[in-house]
């Protein structure tokens, strides 16, 4: 580990440079600890993959000030702390919801159904959020379902679309342009400004997708709407 | 009230910024001059981070449905009121029916303008700042003003005693004027670039490109090479306003208020936070220089602009107490007018 500046008003504790969710789970300890000292003039943790960027009032606290601090600083023994709730989220295949589906499935050699089992049983550590708001950063997709993207992106894909890009997989929070193959759609917002709770994951959790039919989607999505 | 008779290009309400999202992917957003936002509130009685209407390369006619209070500061304009011209950086009275002629921003880019009694909108994730990603802020969804908009603004009591709040001409230095030189300190990526990357970005003069907005600054020039080895292609990190990536073809794009809260680009150099406004004046086709500069140096400019603005309010504020005398109770206003 070590701290880098950015600029005056923000530091980068920078981590094994890899993509793993041991390296995160460092990072993960490092933001709680940070977060546990509350550190005067301390703004904005932002974590990612292997790094963790402080932001900071420069005029409260300067970066030799924030280096001192956070060197003294112990984080806890990684695992321990995590927060063990997984996040599900169900999910319609296929169909209207999910037009890339069978695509993804040709291209594997897979029927649609082994993809959505394959997709659905895994548990994704989300890295970070970022992108759009609520966008998560998920690893760990089984490669066998992996699939390009769009040659040319759509001009909107519907919020809540569930898509492949390359060996990363994603849930749309807004809707937005977006050239990943989609695969599905959960009728649970991700992102709801008016919710006392306005986002539904963050960095460090965990995620699931449970795989529902076109009728519980309906259901769910009307519930969510009330 | 106030209407939105014509917007003008690009029209939004801006305020200090949502902070505590960042770890979200919701953008800070706010006023991208955030000192042409404080000096504007300030004059007419606000507080610094007040919500204002933040103008960009042309101003928005604005009609007064009621008697109002108003400043603009940052980008200059020549403004007039009801064919009265009318000055910038100092608190000026409007009648109800008046209206503010739409007018060009010929140095600098961005006009902000605050109503005295600030503008009552809801907040949305702690501000009033239009986020259109987010869809939140502003007028509703995030997004710019349109004609016919209608800005919420009840005039307080003691509006009367702005009178006379003028800006001294010097405040306004910091615009570029075709040309301006930006400070960096280092990045989280400081050895992405070579040794020749690193003489190609502080030695050469830079153009402002026509699709910088307030996400970022796009600059051209000679591209900036990378060391041995690498793409400028990072794992995906954190970012803020004032980090400045290196494209895979060598351009520099400076972050701005609305940029994302993650990028995949490296970041060698960082802008140091005082000259944030300048760099929110920039306008397209201005020559850009970029300078080494240090923590000590950043730090005092950015204590320098904030003695400064403490003291406009210092000296524009009124004390209020009450006072008992034979009985009977007073209340006095009191306003520092001068040094001892």
């Amino acid at each position: 580990m070590k701290l880098v500046p950015c600029g005056d008003s923000a530091a980068s504790v920078r981590f094994e440079e890899r993509i793993s969710p041991e390296v995160h789970r460092e990072v993960m300890a490092f933001a709680r600890a940070v977060d546990r000292a509350a550190i005067p003039g301390v703004l904005e943790l932002v974590p990612s993959y292997c790094a963790l960027m402080v932001s900071f009032d420069p005029l409260a606290l300067s970066f030799d000030e924030l280096a001192q601090k956070l060197s003294s600083l112990k984080p806890g023994r990684a695992a321990g702390e995590e927060s063990a709730a997984v996040v599900e989220l169900p999910v319609c295949y296929g169909g209207e919801y999910g037009p890339d589906l069978d695509f993804v499935a040709a291209r594997a050699g897979l029927s649609a159904h082994e993809v959505i089992r394959i997709h659905s049983g895994v548990e994704y550590p989300v890295y970070m959020l970022g992108f759009t708001p609520g966008f998560p950063y998920l690893g760990g997709m089984d490669a066998r379902i992996a699939a390009p993207r769009l040659d040319a992106p759509r001009t909107s894909v519907a919020a809540g679309s569930v898509g492949i890009a390359g060996a990363q997989t994603g849930v749309y929070p807004v809707a937005s342009p977006g050239g990943w193959r989609i695969i599905g759609r959960t009728p649970v917002k991700l992102y709801d400004p008016a919710r006392e709770e306005p986002f539904l994951l963050a960095a460090g959790r965990k995620l699931r997708f449970v795989p529902v039919g076109a009728a519980e989607f309906a259901r769910l999505e009307k519930e969510g709407a009330l | 009230m106030i209407e939105i008779v014509s917007p003008g290009p690009l029209a939004t309400i801006q305020d200090a910024g949502r902070r505590g999202y960042l770890r979200f992917g919701v953008s800070l957003c706010g006023a991208a001059d955030a000192f042409a936002l404080a000096l504007a509130n300030i004059l007419v009685g606000n507080a610094r981070g007040a919500g204002a209407v933040e103008a960009t390369l042309v101003t928005p006619r604005l009609r007064f449905l009621e008697d109002t209070v108003f400043a603009a500061t940052g980008g200059r304009c020549s403004l007039s009121l009801d064919g009265e011209r009318v000055p910038m950086d100092e608190a000026v009275p409007a009648r109800a029916g008046q209206t503010l002629a739409q007018a060009p921003v010929t140095r600098g880019c961005r006009t902000y303008f605050a109503f005295a009694g600030g503008l009552n909108l809801p907040e949305a994730l702690g501000s009033v700042s239009a986020d259109r990603k987010a869809g939140i802020g502003g007028l509703g969804q995030g997004r710019k003003l349109a004609r016919g908009d209608r800005l919420p603004n009840e005039l307080p009591a003691d509006a009367h005693e702005l009178a006379g709040r003028r800006l001294s001409a010097e405040v306004c230095d910091y615009l570029p004027d075709g040309a301006a030189t930006l400070r960096v300190l280092p990045g989280p990526q400081a050895d992405a670039l070579s040794a020749e990357g690193v003489e190609a970005f502080f030695s050469q003069e830079y153009a402002v490109l026509p699709e910088s907005d307030r996400m970022g600054v796009r600059f051209a020039g000679r591209p900036a090479a990378f060391a041995g080895g690498q793409s400028g292609d990072i794992i995906t990190d954190a970012l803020m306003p004032g980090a400045i990536q290196i494209t895979s073809a060598g351009q520099p794009i400076l972050m701005m208020a609305d940029a994302q809260t993650t990028g995949g680009y490296a970041k060698p150099f960082w802008l140091v936070s005082a000259d944030l406004p300048k760099a929110a004046q920039l306008r397209p086709g201005d020559a850009v220089r970029f300078a080494r500069c240090t923590m000590r140096e950043a730090r005092e400019d950015l204590l320098e602009r904030e003695r400064a603005l403490a003291r406009l309010e210092r000296a524009w504020e009124t004390r209020r107490f009450r006072v008992r005398a034979a009985g009977e109770t007073y209340e006095i206003s009191v306003r520092e007018v001068g040094p001892a």
